[in-house]
């Protein structure tokens, strides 16, 4: 009974920790809309009350989450092991770019083989896309934070060269791919934004849902984040863990990228990810969901609402859209301050430990 | 919580309550999708909002300007369902509105009292050259003609520089050197060919006139934004021996200026008049006069006669387009005898160019329409890069 | 001939601003603050810079609020990362995510989408004669009319070289970040010494949105930074820490953006593909020099860091 009290306790501190940076922010938040002499409340209300507590908005962003939380888990599995892998988003857009480009060529196919068929191969692309500086960092030990962050701007090159020029469709007015054929599209369901694609995510969901929390290798991703030199020592390949982590965060981010193509966008365009980007996105996600499962999906959830939300601020009020990224830098910087609320909670079991 | 809540709220409803004005067009919503350049882009989305609240205080329509192009189908979508009976969309973004947007059905089909307007393409237009819906409208401005005029009003300039430029801030490039010109376009799209071409056309018209070679520069993958490449990248053409440069591409434009300051000599810019935004650093801008269509629209739209699902061309002779009148850089010309005749000459003959193209003596390529500038038919032009 | 000493010219030009940041972060990776927010302290320090030229008109006013800036940006680093022992990697990308959001809303506020100095901005600032030196050939050309802060930034290759190998600072610096254990004992403060590490590099990244916003393009947009901070970091690693070595390979960085703009002048649409040279250089370096480190030492991949 004591013990649960102290579980309690600590998931309180983890709840408060996620909720805190959201909190300040918003404050911060609020006054910058001072100064643009408008409501905050009013702003706030808009944000949520379109995006959350109505059956369409709700759906629309559920629909938002999908790759939001692919590209959340995919980000957590990397960083919990202690692999700052930044690839994730150069992943997203390979595999939405190769996805879209069969999605045209491969049209005749019957929606039942393309879709599910489409989705795999963008998942293998986010496979490939992370084999090299999963070598890199495995076998030769290269600091895969600087590897993938510049093999991102050498994807984004690269796609903007084949979109403009290779698989380019001639006939659009702006540098676009072909609009993937019908058979190809994921329709939606409800009359709502929200596809089939919704409940990949979630089958994906409680599958990493078991790996994080119940399988060994998720005890070992654990391990490796906390103390890489002692987790060597007891035995763990360690070469071998970061490959299957890293291969596996990109597949992630390819399913991601594959769904956001065919769910979302149907052609590759410059700005297919968004600014600043789905795999962006979804560190922030990672971050403000720390890592856990059922975090990132709550996180995933709540961007999703920014999302849908800055669009409804953009259309139903004079506040700049530009709030919204304001809003999730400040929240990123005082996530970076939860080590305070660590340490307090970690304080307080000592005490209980004490006791 | 629940307090704040219902006071947030009636403080809305309060909001939504005032502000409405004219007679009986008050129940006519109006929206207004802004493309990526933003709001204040001193030019096309700017001008075009400005239409909109010209035509709101005349009809006394209610109006809604969307200031977010990256989910351009969402706020088509809401601002359908949310009743608005004219939607104008300024982005380059079609596939939702006019093909599909997920659900098997464009959103052109999903609201069907909802009348849409695009711009800069034959987007509702399909292989054949039918309509294919009805209630959406595309707006296309001859910008190729403006181009065309810019092009040949650089020549002329440039044959003439040292007689109408002395200021010791002027550093041309002697035609005795080298005669060049550049172009740097933001992606390789016919809504940026359509300068291009015009421009290109323009410079080869007049050269041929006075049989003097011209060389051209071109990049068509500048992008829309201002950076250290783009700045060099034009600053190169500058350094190369052209004594002029002209950008269609969104925020690259600062740098292109900037540049034309620094090397002491003159761009041409785009959309809106931006001749006095660097002064005595731009000739001319290829205006794009947004606010002409669309409240030329909206008023057609409130008098009920606005024809469903056709063309609107603006060309030459509707003013919407064309180039400015030139008095900004008229300030920087020499103010000798001999120049100001020069100059005066030089805006007579861009009349006369402006009479025929308008009566079709000129025919200006229109890559709008699919055409395609054959560059081996300039025959005083050459591609330098 | 013209064309060669154009692209070494225009090196220098890129390298400039690489450099300083390359420089700047190197303090506080050697002090083991590995600093991601470089581009965004870059970005601040040309906002500042150009908003304030705006606005005042005089560039010493622009160059004191970016000094200023800076050293509040690098306080809140280091209180962010040393005080609160926040997770540095994260702050330094809020910052750089926050630099973004601020120049946005301030443009979106101010209703215009870029901030242009041009008319407070005077060529002898942007590019400086050197006189005599210009004359040289060859070299003259190359190395003239740059800005002061390009200059400045090659000659910051020795002083650094200097103050870290051969000052009381510059020791602190690397046993801080080398042993922490070991700072404590010999009686170092490691807090103040991890802050000024910080703070100087916060600075130097200002310098080089300066050089950047208002020397070179005489004005500011929120993507005028272009990764330079990122390839600094890249920079950084590569020569681990080393001024000397890391600023070779900012020169190199410097040197391959100059053949991209410059080849594209030539061979056209292909040229897009050019600009991802600098990216896919730097990887195959890292490549090599994870190859080579390998077969020095006889360590497992993972135990040598």
């Amino acid at each position: 009974m004591k013990y649960d009290k102290q579980a309690l306790k600590q998931s309180g501190f983890k709840i408060l920790s996620m909720i805190i940076p959201v909190l300040i922010a918003f404050a911060i938040g609020a006054i910058v809309i001072l100064f643009a002499k408008e409501n905050p409340l009013k702003i706030y209300f808009i944000l949520f009350d379109r995006s959350f507590f109505r059956i369409q908005g709700l759906l629309k962003t559920l629909h938002y989450a999908g790759p939001l939380i692919l590209a959340g888990l995919a980000i957590a599995l990397s960083f919990k092991a202690g692999l700052f892998n930044m690839g994730i988003e150069g992943q997203i857009i390979s595999a939405g770019f190769v996805v879209a480009v069969l999605g045209y060529l491969w049209q005749s196919l019957p929606s039942i083989v393309l879709i599910p068929l489409l989705l795999i191969i963008g998942t293998l692309v986010g496979v490939i896309v992370a084999i090299l500086p999963a070598i890199l960092k495995a076998r030769y030990n290269v600091n895969e934070m600087v590897v993938t962050l510049l093999l991102n701007y050498a994807i984004i090159q690269v796609l903007e060269y084949l979109t403009s020029n290779v698989f380019r469709d001639p006939s659009s007015g702006y540098v676009s791919t072909n609009m993937i054929g019908q058979s190809a599209i994921m329709t939606r369901l409800f009359g709502s934004k929200l596809t089939m694609f919704f409940f990949v995510v979630v089958v994906v969901f409680v599958i990493f849902y078991y790996i994080f929390n119940r399988s060994k290798l998720g005890y070992e991703i654990t391990a490796m984040g906390k103390n890489r030199f002692f987790a060597e020592a007891t035995g763990m390949r360690i070469q071998r863990k970061i490959m299957i982590i890293m291969l596996t965060s990109g597949a992630l981010a390819g399913l991601a990228g594959a769904g956001w193509m065919l769910s979302e966008k149907f052609s590759y365009t410059l700005d297919f990810s968004g600014t600043p980007g789905l795999g962006w996105d979804g560190m922030l996600i990672a971050l403000l969901g720390s890592h856990s499962p059922i975090g990132i999906l709550v996180a995933g959830i709540f961007y999703a609402i920014l999302k849908t939300g800055s669009s409804n601020i953009a259309i139903f009020t004079n506040v700049p859209a530009e709030i919204i990224v304001l809003l999730q830098a400040l929240i990123v910087l005082f996530l970076s301050l939860k080590m305070i609320i660590k340490a307090a909670s970690k304080r307080a079991s000592k005490r209980k430990e004490k006791n | 919580m629940k307090k704040v809540l219902v006071v947030a709220f009636s403080l809305f409803a309060l909001f939504l309550l005032v502000g409405c004005t004219n007679e009986n067009n008050e129940d006519i919503k109006v929206g207004l999708i802004v493309s990526a350049a933003g709001a204040n882009d001193n030019g096309y989305n700017q001008f075009a909002i400005e239409g909109l609240n010209q035509a709101k205080d005349e009809f006394g329509i209610q109006i809604q300007v969307v200031n977010t192009a990256n989910d351009v189908p969402g706020s088509l979508e809401t601002l359908g369902e949310e009743g608005f009976d004219l939607v104008f969309s300024l982005e380059y973004n079609f596939g939702a509105l006019i093909t599909d947007d997920g659900s098997g059905q464009s959103i052109a089909e999903k609201y069907p009292d909802t009348t849409f307007v695009v711009f800069n393409a034959f987007a509702n237009t399909d292989e054949n050259g039918d309509k294919i819906h009805d209630n959406v409208i595309e707006v296309l401005f001859n910008v190729n003609e403006g181009s065309f005029l810019a092009g040949a009003l650089a020549v002329l300039v440039n044959e003439n520089h040292e007689l109408l430029f002395t200021d010791e801030d002027y550093h041309f490039t002697p035609t005795s050197t080298s005669r060049a010109v550049g172009f740097v376009g933001g992606t390789q799209s016919d809504g940026i060919s359509v300068f291009g071409y015009g421009f290109a056309q323009g410079v080869n018209y007049i050269a041929t006139e006075l049989n003097v070679d011209y060389d051209l520069y071109e990049t068509y993958s500048a992008g829309f934004g201002a950076s250290t490449e783009n700045y060099n990248v034009i600053n190169s053409y500058y350094t190369s021996g052209a004594n002029f440069v002209f950008a269609a591409a969104g925020g690259v434009s600062t740098n292109m200026k900037n540049a034309a300051a620094a090397n002491g000599k003159l761009a041409i810019d785009v959309d809106a008049n931006q001749d006095a935004s660097v002064p005595g650093s731009v000739l001319t801008s290829v205006l794009k006069n947004t606010n002409v269509a669309i409240y030329d629209i909206v008023e057609q739209f409130v008098e009920d006669k606005l024809e469903s699902g056709k063309h609107v061309f603006y060309d030459l002779a509707s003013g919407a387009t064309g180039i400015t009148d030139l008095t900004t850089i008229q300030g920087f010309v020499s103010t000798e005898a001999a120049a100001q005749t020069k100059w005066n000459e030089i805006k007579a003959k861009i009349a006369e160019l402006v009479a025929d193209i308008s009566d079709g003596t000129i025919d200006v390529i229109d890559a709008q329409a699919g055409e395609v500038l054959d560059y081996s038919t300039l025959t005083h032009v050459n591609k330098a890069n | 001939m013209d064309f060669i000493i154009k692209i070494f010219s225009d090196s220098l030009y890129f390298t400039g601003p690489i450099l300083l940041c390359t420089l700047g972060g190197l303090f506080a990776y050697k002090a083991n603050m590995i600093n991601i927010g470089l581009e965004g302290m870059m970005l601040f320090g040309g906002f500042i810079s150009a908003l304030i030229l705006f606005f005042t008109h005089s560039w010493i006013i622009a160059f004191i609020a970016a000094i200023l800036l800076a050293i509040l940006l690098g306080l809140l680093f280091s209180y962010f990362g040393v005080t609160k022992k926040a997770n540095f990697i994260i702050t330094g990308f809020a910052i750089n995510l926050l630099a973004i959001a601020v120049g946005k809303y301030v443009l979106a506020a101010l209703g215009s989408i870029d901030i242009n100095v041009i008319s407070d901005v005077t060529r002898q600032m942007a590019a400086i004669d050197l006189g005599i030196i210009g004359e040289i050939p060859v070299i003259g050309p190359i190395i003239n009319k740059q800005s002061f802060l390009t200059y400045f930034s090659f000659i910051l290759i020795f002083i650094c070289q200097f103050v870290l190998f051969n000052t009381k600072f510059g020791t602190y610096v690397r046993v801080v970040g080398e042993s922490e254990e070991a700072a404590k004992s010999i009686g170092i403060s490691i807090n103040k010494i991890k802050y000024l590490a910080v703070i100087i590099g916060a600075l130097l990244c200002a310098f080089a949105g300066y050089n950047v916003a208002i020397n070179q393009l005489a004005s500011y947009t929120p993507d005028i930074t272009a990764g330079t901070g990122f390839i600094a970091i890249a920079a950084i690693y590569c020569g681990a820490g080393n001024p000397k070595n890391s600023s070779l390979y900012a020169i190199l960085f410097g040197l391959s953006r100059s053949l991209a703009v410059n080849l594209s002048l030539r061979i056209g649409t292909i040229a897009g593909l050019l600009e991802m040279i600098p990216y896919i250089m730097i990887i195959i370096v890292l490549t090599v020099v994870g190859i080579i480190r390998k077969r020095k030492t006889l360590y497992r991949g993972f135990l040598h860091e």
